[in-house]
């Protein structure tokens, strides 16, 4: 065999490591090059998905949603047309183009007015990257999803009513902290969706917050819990979806509360404590800015 | 970057978190390969354990330095004192590779010291401390630090807890080992099935730590809102 | 030693998991489901293989005490063009796999074949050896994979097996409940050592 008993200097040996160590990073550099486009539109897709779920506008099996109807995405006009009787998976490019069409990510302050980056003084990007792990809820610009209509995009403006909007929700489950998205119709208090984009619970349990039967029950619940005589007291009700322990029909029957609750997950007590907590810390700091976006609807 | 939103209450139940209810060896199954082939006697074991525990937790923060100065994303913009303007510079493939380096760099050069100052320990961990550089437990806490992105502190606390976690495991599973020699199994279950069954009861025994949450951050104060529930609980009575 | 014996030696007879224990780290908890597990197959089938053929390919202008550091940069090198791949292409399964991708550079199983077969051999056979160790790793995972997702979850392929109509009523529609403990890690360990249990007794009967 060729090699044995050859001397290996060190400057050889410098030389071989510096060929090996240059060639490596050659190779992955361009490939990461290469790969990189791809990969940051993975990572949008997989957000944006996420994202248009929690506000009912992409069902569990990626298809389009109009307003509870499947739906198809009209390249030509640029919104989505009903179409019940066909059940069409949507396309990454098209979620893709209506996340970027009709979401806008904007901050709300104490005060519930709301500011783009730019006006806040952030630098949209940093601020994402700096805050995904512990949340936005308590920071003093918070992180808010506008959703607007099914408008071409010529149409859109700022300035239209919202169809919706999507809060980040964040907390800790059994093993690891966990993220997820809520969204809201525009009078800011019915839900429209819950995903769980990040999560660590265990499979079969915990793991469980992520199937679409349960969190299709969240459709349609209040935020703000109402009162025992119907009406909702914005200023002071608590804010926020229980998780009970059994079930709702068990726990609360017909009375107020259960218009705030979905059922529980067997054998997954802390993780359910972890959402409940999850969805009251997150959205406790963002009640002034619930009321003023209710109020908006509720004067139009 | 220091301490981040950590009290110093958090940083115990960090301890317990890695030590105790996610061991890095029996929650994760980290580190496997070692503590198999070397779990026999309760001697080697130790000192098996002490040097996972020293290099995992100083590679630890090196890895946090490496992650937070050169590979991590915008973590260049430090070089913006010379003149180049780094900060968007995306680094992050290179590492997997870095860490692995850092790894074996800081073993070998572990290894000249003990030689050096420790004569007798450089024997009695003979072959093992090459060893530890594929040790997926080290390269493991590295990277799950990183996932997690850590502040300084939280990650010194993490990477020593992991290691004293692993020491803990491969500690208890070599007094088992030594008493098991006069145990009546069947011939097949001998040496690595039995390990792999006793090691499986130990993992779903350390399960019941679970639920320990010290390392929780709380930012709000969530009495006022307990006290809201208990006004509304009452109206369950009222059934139509 | 015929040229597919490198291949076919490492699947069953040298098992890498069963018999030289190797590689045990990652299969533990990447076997919850068999996509998963089959995933990261692929990934070490693809590291073991390439890495070996290269180890083999610089083995003779290798100097001797930057071996180990030289082998262990190769590894890392398709370590991660695997986990760039599996970033850009199949998103969702890289967050599944997390760090146990990058832990594939630590994985016993690359690093031995590279340190006993790799250096020693040319590199067809190194690479037909890289090939046959990790296909006997994912044999062991896959199976495990099958058991644990189909008592764990009712499922193969996230595709679910037992139907609905077998067990559920309207009043109960939960009644058939999975087997938790096989959804839990440690399953993987008491099934790991039942193959071992069920090899070694195998191999004996071979030898009488």
């Amino acid at each position: 065999m060729a090699g044995k008993g050859q001397q290996f200097t060190s400057g050889k040996t410098l030389l071989f490591v510096i060929v090996l160590c240059f060639t490596c990073a050659l190779v992955l550099s361009v490939l990461a090059d290469v790969l990189r486009q791809p990969q940051l539109d993975a990572r949008e897709l997989y957000k944006s998905k996420q994202l248009l779920r929690a506000a009912a506008i992409l069902s569990d099996e990626n298809v389009f949603l109009l307003n509870d109807t499947f739906a198809s995405y009209d390249r030509s006009k640029g919104t989505l047309i009903p179409t019940p009787s066909q059940k069409e998976r949507a396309r990454d490019r098209d979620i893709l183009t209506l996340f970027e069409t009709r979401i806008l990510a904007r901050v709300t302050n104490d005060t519930g007015q709301v500011l783009t980056f730019e006006q806040a003084g952030l630098d949209e990007e940093a601020y994402l990257r700096d805050h995904a792990k512990y949340g936005f809820a308590n920071l003093p610009y918070k992180l808010v999803y506008i959703v607007q209509p099914n408008l071409p995009p010529n149409q859109l403006s700022p300035d239209l009513l919202p169809y919706g909007y999507v809060i980040p929700i964040n907390g800790y489950g059994l093993w690891d902290a966990i993220y997820g998205y809520l969204g809201l119709k525009a009078d800011a208090d019915t839900v429209l969706g819950m995903t769980w984009y990040d999560q660590k619970e265990t499979p079969g349990l915990g793991g469980n917050i992520v199937l679409p039967e349960w969190q299709n029950q969240f459709k349609n619940k209040v935020i703000f819990q109402k009162s025992p005589s119907g009406t909702t007291d914005y200023a002071r009700a608590p804010l926020g979806i229980k998780v009970v322990k059994t079930t709702v029909q068990e726990t609360y029957g017909k009375t107020a509360p259960a218009a705030s609750a979905v059922d529980g997950i067997a054998g997954a007590s802390i993780t359910v404590v972890g959402v409940n907590e999850a969805l009251r810390n997150s959205l406790g700091p963002y009640r002034p800015f619930l009321i003023q976006a209710h109020q908006q609807e509720a004067s139009q | 970057m220091w301490m981040g939103p950590y009290s110093v209450l958090n940083l115990l139940g960090l301890a317990i978190q890695s030590c105790f209810i996610q061991n890095i060896l029996l929650f994760y199954f980290l580190g496997m390969c070692s503590y198999l082939a070397c779990s026999n006697k309760l001697k080697t074991s130790n000192g098996l354990g002490l040097a996972v525990f020293v290099v995992m937790s100083l590679s630890g923060v090196l890895n946090w330095l490496v992650h937070n100065f050169i590979t991590g994303e915008g973590a260049l913009k430090w070089l913006t004192f010379t003149g180049i303007n780094a900060a968007h510079i995306n680094l992050s493939f290179l590492e997997f590779l870095i860490y692995i380096s850092v790894i074996a760099a800081f073993v070998q050069v572990l290894e000249i010291v003990i030689d050096k100052f420790a004569p007798a320990l450089y024997r009695a961990l003979g072959m093992y401390l090459p060893l530890i550089t594929v040790n997926c437990a080290i390269l493991g806490a590295s990277l799950f630090a990183t996932v997690r992105a850590y502040p300084f502190v939280p990650n010194l606390v993490y990477v020593a807890s992991a290691g004293l976690g692993w020491w803990l495991a491969i500690a208890l599973i070599a007094s088992i080992r030594e008493k098991l020699t006069y145990s009546n199994i069947p011939a097949g279950l001998h040496g690595m099935g039995m390990t792999f069954v006793m090691t499986g009861l130990m993992a779903l025994a350390f399960m019941g730590f679970t639920g320990i949450a010290l390392d929780h951050i709380s930012e709000t104060d969530t009495y006022p809102l307990l006290v809201q529930e208990e006004q509304v609980q009452p109206e369950q009575n009222v059934k139509f | 030693m015929k040229l597919r014996h490198y291949y076919t030696d490492q699947i069953w007879k040298n098992n890498q998991i069963l018999v030289a224990i190797l590689g045990i780290c990652s299969a533990l908890a990447v076997t919850i489901k068999v996509n998963v597990a089959l995933t990261m197959s692929l990934s070490v089938i693809f590291v073991t293989g390439f890495s070996s053929l290269f180890v083999s390919l610089i083995r003779n202008i290798t100097p001797p005490n930057v071996r180990m550091i030289a082998q262990l940069a190769i590894i890392s090198l398709f370590v991660i063009i695997v986990d760039q791949v599996l970033k850009a292409f199949l998103y969702e399964m890289s967050l599944t796999l997390s760090v146990f991708v990058g832990l594939i550079i630590t994985n016993c199983l690359v690093m031995g074949r590279a340190e006993s077969m790799a250096k020693n051999v040319s590199p067809l056979p190194a690479f037909l050896d890289g090939l046959g160790a990790a296909s006997g790793y994912a044999l062991i995972l896959l199976i495990v994979g099958v058991i644990r997702e189909f008592f764990g979850f009712g499922s193969l392929f996230d595709f679910p097996i037992i139907p609905k109509s077998w067990y559920a009523t309207p009043e109960h529609p939960d009644r058939y409940v999975n087997s938790n403990l096989m959804a839990l890690a440690p399953s993987a360990f008491f099934i790991i050592g039942a193959i071992i249990w069920l090899r070694n007794v195998l191999a004996k009967e071979e030898d009488l």
